[in-house]
């Protein structure tokens, strides 16, 4: 067992850096706003396990396979985020989120906390669920746009960026994701994610300049003690997206990790051309519930 | 397995991002492309002048550029603070 700090950026003297109630799996909510079923959900999210692995076939690995999401007003669509970040220096950068409580966003750690692109914490983000395209009018942006009230992120990563624990959190005041839903995020033994066909949908930055999803899908090829290395296709933009499976055909999405490396983010020695998320492992996983349990907690409990 | 970790982060190195006519390119999407540790894979934006900057750490990088005239990439060796990154794109 490691022990894992929750890091918060500090707003008063009065803040609390505890987090608390322990959990393997958290619940997902689908969302307030219409249940019309996904077409693209239907037809583009892959469930269940691979078949054999074959040999490897670059950040887009070999033929791009990504497909634009047109339809980000419907779950899970609209509870991933585009996220335009500020950092004190002034420079600005855009990457994803997605929503694991009513007021809890879930991102990468250098979204929020980055000595090489903010020196140090974010001032702002700007979190846009189910963005879809340019401009602010509501077919571009279907559930507006809220700035962070708060940022958090893991001791590993605010101490040494480690890419292992490359895990951030944006807190809202406004609990949007009652509207917009919220994925359920596990914490799976590494055995039983292997094969395991996974998910990423996320704003990248060379289609859509950052404003529109796109979705990509393949399979996990190695999960080792802290990371999924897998072969969907992802660019700049994209950090923080959420990994996720479906256990089965008729399974909700299950968030399995948080998308933040490409191909070059892959150790050498695992012979692998693969990008890359930190795991959700149980110490992370508590990490996550006591950040939901700072901005209000989950419904009923 | 370290990423872009050290115990002090390099200087910032500043870059411009321009068009084929050397106009300044604003609101261009900026990403490391290829380097030889984990490349987060954040976009930096540039300003209303085409200016960015990044601390990288040693080593050879690639930057590449998005912007509304097309995408162009950019070499960056070590060295020093005050040696420019220029990315031309749409060439």
């Amino acid at each position: 067992m490691i022990e894992l700090t929750s890091v918060s950026k500090p707003v008063s003297p009065f803040e609390t850096l505890a987090a608390t109630a322990p959990a393997r799996l958290t619940a997902g909510h689908p969302g307030t706003a219409t249940s019309e079923v996904s077409r693209s959900l239907r037809h583009l999210a892959v469930k269940g396990k691979s078949g054999p692995i074959l040999p490897p076939f670059e950040t887009v690995i070999g033929r791009d396979e990504r497909v634009r999401i047109l339809d980000t007003d419907l779950a899970p669509w609209r509870m991933i985020c585009a996220l335009r970040m500020r950092g004190p220096n002034g420079a600005g950068a855009i990457g994803t989120g997605w929503f694991i409580g009513p007021r809890t966003v879930l991102t990468a750690g250098h979204c929020v906390f980055s000595n090489y692109f903010f020196d140090g914490w974010a001032s702002e983000i700007e979190v846009i669920p189910g963005r879809n395209g340019p401009g602010a009018g509501p077919d571009a942006m279907p559930y507006g746009s809220v700035a962070s009230e708060r940022l958090s992120s893991l001791d590993r990563w605010v101490d040494g960026e480690d890419p292992d624990f490359d895990i951030g959190c944006i807190h809202l005041t406004e609990p949007l994701g009652d509207k917009v839903g919220w994925f359920a995020v596990g914490a799976l033994p590494a055995g039983r994610l292997e094969s395991y066909l996974v998910n990423i949908s996320g704003y990248p930055a060379d289609r859509g300049a950052g404003a529109e999803q796109y979705h990509a899908r393949n399979r996990i090829v190695r999960v080792s003690e802290r990371r999924i290395f897998y072969e969907a296709d992802t660019y700049g933009g994209q950090s923080g997206a959420p990994v996720w499976i479906h256990e089965t055909e008729h399974s909700p999405p299950l968030a399995v990790g948080v998308h933040a490396y490409g191909v070059g983010g892959t150790p050498a020695q695992l012979g692998i051309t693969a990008n890359s998320a930190p795991r959700i492992i149980p110490e992370v996983l508590d990490r996550l519930a006591g950040w939901v349990e700072q901005d209000g907690g989950w419904p009923d409990e | 397995m370290g990423g872009l970790t050290s115990e002090t982060p390099p200087a910032r190195r500043f870059g411009r991002v321009v068009d084929a006519a050397g106009a300044p390119v604003p609101h261009a999407h900026i990403v490391i492309a290829a380097g030889p540790v984990p490349m987060p894979e954040i976009a930096l934006l540039s300003d209303e002048a085409g200016r960015f900057s990044v601390r990288l750490p040693p080593g050879a990088f690639t930057l590449r550029a998005h912007g509304p005239p097309g995408a162009g990439e950019a070499e960056v060796e070590d060295g020093p603070a005050d040696r420019e990154i220029v990315i031309t794109i749409g060439r």
